[in-house]
Order: structure tokens, then sequence, then C-alpha cells
């Protein structure tokens, strides 16, 4: 089975409101995530490492769209930041080979 | 003696529009709803005669019970009030014969706690009766939107 090189969201702790809880990561495959997207949360004080840290996060397909909010301890949500680049996660063919007696 | 409040709004860099938003607690609110994204909104009152100083407050209303922050005191007519945090807020003014906001006992001695002798009632920004919007009797509030996170 393939493996993937994990990716990590490195968010700005010091630029956090101290009402902030959680971030939740959204994506979508094709376009730009809404807020009907599937999102996983995080806690605020965690980077989260795509995608192992986002359960059902799509890998084997390209242009996968993350884009991120902030939640405070009141439920209220932020805009959507969105990552600048769609993510890949496609293992190279494998390779074709013979064995070849030396 | 009771000192009569009016409070009046500029509000800089702000979005507004004619609301109804339901309260928690069940009663509706109707004015103007600004949007602030920048963390700091500017409020602005008229002078009260006799008073040196007001205080000012601002009151979280999302949820039961409201969440209240102390902003301070001044001898200003206006002051900037940084985002607390996110959600919906109204204002409240009150102003003190002492700059300080100090009050005195009978025998003239300052208090610390609350003296309604030397303050106003709060004159709430959610009160058509004391609010009003660029000169218009009408009662406002704030959203304060939550940052986009930075990455």
């Amino acid at each position: 089975m393939a493996r993937f090189k994990n990716r990590k969201i490195d968010f700005d702790q010091a630029s956090v409101p101290a009402d902030v809880t959680v971030h939740r990561v959204y994506w979508k495959v094709g376009s730009p995530p809404d807020y009907l997207a599937t999102f996983v949360e995080v806690p605020v004080s965690e980077d989260p490492v795509i995608p192992d840290d986002l359960p059902g996060f799509p890998v084997g397909v390209a242009d996968v769209y993350v884009g991120v909010t902030a939640i405070n301890m009141d439920g209220h949500e932020s805009d959507m930041g969105m990552l600048p680049d769609p993510f890949a996660f496609i293992a190279p063919p494998v390779p074709i080979y013979t064995v070849v007696d030396a | 003696m009771k000192w009569l409040i009016e409070l009046a709004v500029l509000l800089a860099i702000l979005l507004g529009a004619a609301h109804t938003i339901d309260v928690a607690y069940g009663m509706q609110l109707q004015g103007n709803e600004y949007f602030d994204s920048t963390g700091k909104v500017t409020m602005q009152w008229d002078s009260v005669p006799q008073a040196l100083g007001y205080n000012i407050r601002a009151i979280m209303f999302d949820k039961v019970p409201e969440t209240t922050y102390a902003i301070g005191h001044t001898t200003q007519t206006q002051i900037d009030i940084l985002r607390p945090r996110s959600g919906h807020f109204r204002f409240e003014a009150q102003a003190c014969r002492f700059a300080d906001c100090s009050c005195t006992d009978a025998t003239g001695a300052t208090l610390l706690n609350d003296c309604p002798v030397d303050r106003s009632n709060w004159a709430q920004s959610t009160d058509p009766a004391h609010a009003s919007v660029d000169g218009v009797a009408m009662g406002w509030w704030v959203y304060f939107k939550t940052p986009v996170p930075t990455f």
C-alpha cells in the first residue's frame, strides 16, 4: 500500500484569541469548501497533520481544497481561511521492472 | 439626583443593517446590528451636565447569564473598545459625579462599591430611549466576529 508524505497546517498560535477553543478543518474535492463540506475539529493548541489527523481525508485523488475556521467558546465560527493550494496525496505508480540475472 | 445620559454612536469601519435578533432569554431586539471583524469599535456619547466621568461596560447577551465586561471609566465622551470575545454585545454608559467614578457616603467618605447617589442609571445601546444611530433614536449592538485563523 502506498504511503504519503504528511503535511502540517502550521497555525500562528500567537495570534489565536483567548476565547477560541477549536479550529475546524474543512475539505472538498474539486473546489473550495463551504460550511457544508466535510470537516474535522482539532484542539486550538494543535497543528493538525494531513492526512493522518483528519479521519476521512481523501487520499489518492487530486485537487483537495482545504479551508479552516476558528470557533470560540460560545460556538461562534469565523469566516473561512483557505489554504492557498489544493492537496494531492497521490503516490507515484509502482515501478515497472524486470529481474535480470547479474 | 439622577442624571440622564444619551448614547449616540459613531462606529468606525463597520457595516450596519436594520435587524431583529432573538435574544437568548426570549426577547427580541430591534435596531442596527454592526458586524465587526477589526476587533475594535469606537463608542461615543453625549456629555451630561454635572458629570465629571463616565463608566463604560460591554455586555455579551448571547446566552444566559449575560457576561459583563467592565471596560473602565473615562472623562472623555468616547472610547475605543477592543473585542472582549466573539459574540453579540451591547454597550452601556453611566454618568458619574466624580471623574474617577468613585462615590461617597453621607459623610463624604469614598466608597468602593456601587453608589447610585453619585452615578446615573446605566444607559443601554439597545434601548431606543437612550441610543441613536445617525441621529435617529434606535437601538444598536455589535457582533464581534471570530477572527479567521492565520497559518
